[in-house]
């Protein structure tokens, strides 16, 4: 069992190369035993984060660096992520609140932006910092303890 | 990219399986692509989306299901049956649950008249 130490991957803001990345980090998951329904979690985290940096801080190119480092401690999850993209806006990850459906008429129902409010119920805590023309994302997600139901309340 | 939908027409609509472990990222658009097509001409009838081979959904997912759903019209629902663990959990975080008629699988959706 060779999970229980930290893992690097470097990949390019590519959509094909950010699939591999996650299948590879999936796997690598599974190996430090992590239950079925956390592996997700984390998948789908860092699934809106990577594919983030390709939209935002990238703009699109596909020839951006990242790289993600992942560290199992029992079954929480940390996860650093850098690239060298665009800052974000004014400094800050964005809140990423979802608005009832029924606030919309029926044509303008959102067919994205749900990225960041995703994140932000998923993981536990969230911190960003601008260095050196870089940006440092770190996610922790912890094991899932009954945690839907109060979740599902955040609304904005 | 590749995706797959299997068509399998009912008396009152046809079901949609979402034939691929992932609704996510560069398969969402083709999957909506694909989806809009199968039900072009089915003015009025059910349909009704199997996703129980779908294990993961992302923002983009979610944005393709979203995306179905007003391709049929506001006069129409589109059902979602069989959703796994991880897909409800999004639909729900995101209040989009609220968007579908969720029926836990294939019986329950038949069982349902229209």
């Amino acid at each position: 069992m060779r999970g229980r130490n930290d893992m690097m991957w470097s990949l390019t803001s590519h959509p094909q190369s950010v699939r591999q990345t996650l299948a590879q980090i999936c796997t690598y998951l599974r190996e430090c035993d992590l239950d079925e329904g956390q592996c997700l979690n984390v998948e789908l985290v860092l699934a809106e984060a990577l594919n983030n940096i390709c939209e935002h801080a990238y703009a699109g190119a596909d020839d951006g660096r990242i790289l993600t480092t992942i560290s199992c401690r029992g079954a929480e999850v940390q996860c650093h992520i850098t690239d060298k993209g665009r800052a974000m806006p004014n400094l800050t990850p964005p809140l990423g609140g979802f608005r009832d459906p029924d606030s919309f008429a029926f044509d303008e129902l959102p067919e994205g932006g749900f990225g960041w409010g995703l994140i932000r119920a998923i993981a536990q805590d969230v911190q960003y910092e601008r260095r050196d023309l870089e940006n440092h994302l770190f996610l922790t997600i912890a094991a899932e303890l009954e945690q839907s139901p109060q979740l599902a309340c955040r609304l904005v | 990219m590749d995706v797959r939908l299997d068509i399998e027409p009912i008396p009152d609509g046809l079901i949609v399986k979402v034939c691929a472990s992932r609704v996510a990222a560069a398969a969402a658009l083709a999957f909506r692509d694909a989806f809009r097509q199968a039900t072009a001409k089915t003015e009025g009838a059910r349909v009704i989306l199997d996703m129980e081979d779908v294990t993961f959904l992302d923002s983009s997912g979610l944005g393709t299901l979203v995306a179905m759903r007003k391709s049929l019209g506001q006069d129409r629902q589109l059902e979602l049956t069989s959703l796994s663990p991880l897909v409800d959990k999004v639909l729900r975080l995101t209040a989009m649950d609220k968007v579908f008629a969720i029926q836990p699988n294939k019986t329950a959706a038949l069982n349902q008249s229209a």
